[in-house]
């Protein structure tokens, strides 16, 4: 009795050896962990559409999970101490790299590994060199692009401005005309008053980070001669206010990312809406490009299915998808063709836009510097003040802060 | 028995202690202390530099004191209203306390669709004929401190209604009967016995609502941004979005001392026997 008991136990755990086994086996597929900051409508994309394809190709599992930003750092420096990695690759901020960089928690890639097709944009493959090393590629570039409202341009015989002179011209002609302002200076404060102000300048000639210089002096002069003609929801304006502007048509023309396009014209209804890459200032055109590039830590298992995956995401095909379901913009030139028809010209445009295209310097004192951005823009937008008697206190303020640093 | 009362009390102490005390003495004490660990007013120094801290104060005074007009003002009229008995009044006063269950922040956002350029606002008034242009109602300053303000009534009015109706509802009826017989009209019964009546739920209204006012910070934020700075804006946009803690602390302390001193000197005018009452 008693050694068929054991018998019947011997063989339950064999049973269960052999399942555990089945599953978790040497010749069990690889799982890839990937990390990306997504929003839920984008997860599900990916999900459906863009992991099953490499799955299918590479014979592995793709294990992705969404770790913030903020905490990337010290979620690979825990793994890496802990001797222990667990992320074959990440997604971060292009604005977020410098200390990846600098703890060596990012491995650089090869020559040949950093190599990019040729229909990848230029212009995106700047961000990822540090020290003549290549330590990130591109995979969701993010561009400011100017929207329009067509109906009310055609009204009053107006083309979507090229140039500083021509953007003033427009919004003298829309203010004389409807005496309200509608054209949008995205003036809240913060992040989305940083990066338009950053390509203004630059735009101009001007170093962002130092407020002395006549190139950054010239943009906060146009700006004030802006101001009187400006929207005046552009004292609200971010990011997401902006589409709401468009929308009710309190402005009919403002520059803000791609992901406003699928917002404007299949939400709302805003056929009307036409978009451009933007206005060049007195020097050149510039564009700030945001998103997020793709790089593989230190001691990541698997690094070559990672690569595979790098090139998988950079893919016309899956590009195509993004374009397509997501409205990002591409970081290929040759996607144009393959996306629906309502949405190609805007693809032009951002695709213009990124041509254009130049990345915000990694400075450690963002923060700050953002907050003398801000003031700059309250003092000089909307309390009137006069550019030469705001920036100067200003400028020594940021030539310490760069010091400091 | 004592010991057993003290031990009741525990838990009570307990929560204050960690939800009251020590959050107000850590900001207290980051407020006086310097990035670099030191003790100093470095902050307060740097707040009385910052340009816009300045109309930070203005902007919360100014908006505290409006609102609290219009509040007591709309509260106290709507319950003498609703003191009264009339037909359908169980009606009206659900439909009054509707504006108390909004949070605040979808008040906000129905603020804007009221307020904004394109809103309810300048539609009426424009097919009223009175208006050819949109008001852009948050854009000068003062004009948008009087839109949060009204904002803010609209929310609140009904708490500071509340409070008055339950007041003068304790007040004997038999006065009003003695005061009709001796002559007395409306007006004079309502400043010969309701209002002094009703001192202590005024009291009581001006406290819970004069403290609240000051807090305020949603309505401010959501419907007309950043270049309206009040106290508790400012704060957060140094903690939060420029990281400076110190900065941060420092306006609120001197909230709360604002709110100390306001609540003190109307305790001290209006008698602080009204609240103990």
């Amino acid at each position: 009795m008693a050694v068929s008991m054991m018998q019947g136990c011997l063989a339950v755990v064999w049973s269960v050896l052999t399942i555990v086994l089945a599953v978790t086996g040497a010749d069990a597929q690889p799982t890839v962990t990937i990390t990306m900051r997504l929003a839920e409508a984008e997860w599900h994309v990916v999900r459906q559409e863009v992991l099953p394809r490499f799955e299918a190709v590479c014979n592995c599992r793709i294990r992705a999970i969404d770790i913030p930003p903020e905490t990337l750092v010290q979620r690979l420096r825990a793994m890496q101490q802990a001797g222990r990695m667990e992320i074959d690759l990440f997604a971060q901020d292009n604005m977020r790299l410098r200390e990846l960089v600098d703890t060596a928690l990012a491995v650089p890639f090869t020559a040949e590994e950093g190599q990019a097709e040729e229909a990848i944009y230029p212009s995106l493959m700047a961000v990822g060199v540090s020290g003549g090393v290549r330590y990130f590629l591109p995979f969701r570039p993010n561009v400011q692009i100017a929207y329009y409202n067509a109906e009310k341009f055609a009204q009053y015989r107006l083309q979507p401005p090229r140039t500083w002179p021509e953007l003033l011209a427009v919004a003298r002609t829309f203010y004389e005309k409807e005496q309200i302002g509608r054209v949008l200076f995205t003036g809240a404060g913060g992040a989305p008053t940083t990066t338009q102000l950053y390509e203004w300048i630059v735009a101009a000639g001007g170093d962002p980070f130092d407020f002395a210089h006549p190139g950054t002096v010239d943009t906060f002069r146009f700006l004030a001669a802006l101001r009187p003609y400006l929207s005046s929801e552009s004292r609200r304006a971010k990011w997401n206010t902006t589409n709401e502007a468009l929308a009710q048509e309190v402005a009919y023309l403002a520059q803000n990312w791609p992901f406003g396009v699928p917002l404007l014209v299949q939400e709302y209804g805003k056929t009307a809406i036409r978009t451009y890459s933007g206005w060049a200032g007195p020097v050149r055109e510039a564009h700030v490009i945001g998103g997020d590039v793709l790089g593989i830590p230190v001691g990541a298992p698997h690094r070559q299915l990672a690569l595979a995956f790098i090139r998988h995401l950079q893919s016309r095909e899956v590009q195509t998808i993004l374009v397509n379901r997501l409205g990002w913009a591409s970081v290929r030139s040759d996607v144009e063709a393959s996306v629906e028809a309502w949405l190609q010209p805007h693809v032009v445009a951002v695709g213009e836009a990124l041509r254009h295209g130049i990345f915000r310097t990694n400075v450690s004192y963002w923060a700050a510097y953002e907050r003398l951005v801000d003031e700059a823009v309250q003092r000089i937008l909307w309390r009137h003040e006069a550019p030469d008697q705001v920036l100067p206190p200003l400028a020594a303020r940021l030539a310490t802060l760069r010091e400091q640093q | 028995m004592k010991h057993a009362s003290l031990l009741g009390l525990a838990p009570l102490a307990l929560y204050l202690g960690a939800f009251t005390l020590v959050p107000v003495v850590s900001t207290l004490v980051l407020s006086f202390r310097t990035p670099e660990g030191q003790w100093g007013l470095g902050a307060f120094r740097a707040l009385a530099a910052h340009y816009q801290f300045g109309d930070a104060v203005v902007n919360t005074l100014a908006i505290t004191g409006l609102g609290l007009v219009m509040e007591l003002s709309l509260g106290l009229a709507a319950a003498v209203a609703l003191a009264g008995r009339f037909r359908g009044q169980g009606l009206v006063r659900v439909l009054l306390l509707i504006p108390l269950g909004v949070p605040t922040i979808v008040a906000a956002s129905t603020m804007r669709y009221v307020f904004g350029m394109v809103g309810y606002l300048n539609e009426v008034l424009y097919r009223l004929g009175l208006l050819t242009l949109p008001i852009d109602w948050t854009g000068s300053r003062w004009l948008a401190v009087g839109t949060v303000a009204l904002a803010d009534a609209w929310k609140v009015t009904p708490l500071v209604m509340l409070i008055l109706l339950a007041g003068l509802q304790a007040i004997p009826r038999e006065l009003y009967e003695a005061a009709r017989t001796d002559g007395a009209g409306p007006w004079q019964q309502f400043w010969r016995i309701t209002l002094p009546l009703l001192r202590p739920a005024l009291t009581m209204a001006f406290i819970i609502r004069g403290v609240d006012a000051f807090r305020i910070f949603a309505l401010p934020l959501a419907l007309v941004g950043r270049h309206l700075p009040v106290l508790s804006t400012f704060a957060y946009v140094e903690y939060l979005e420029y990281g400076n803690p110190h900065t941060s602390a420092a306006s609120s302390a001197l909230l709360l001392v604002m709110i100390v001193m306001t609540v003190g000197a109307y305790l001290r005018l209006a008698g602080s026997e009204e609240v103990v009452r």
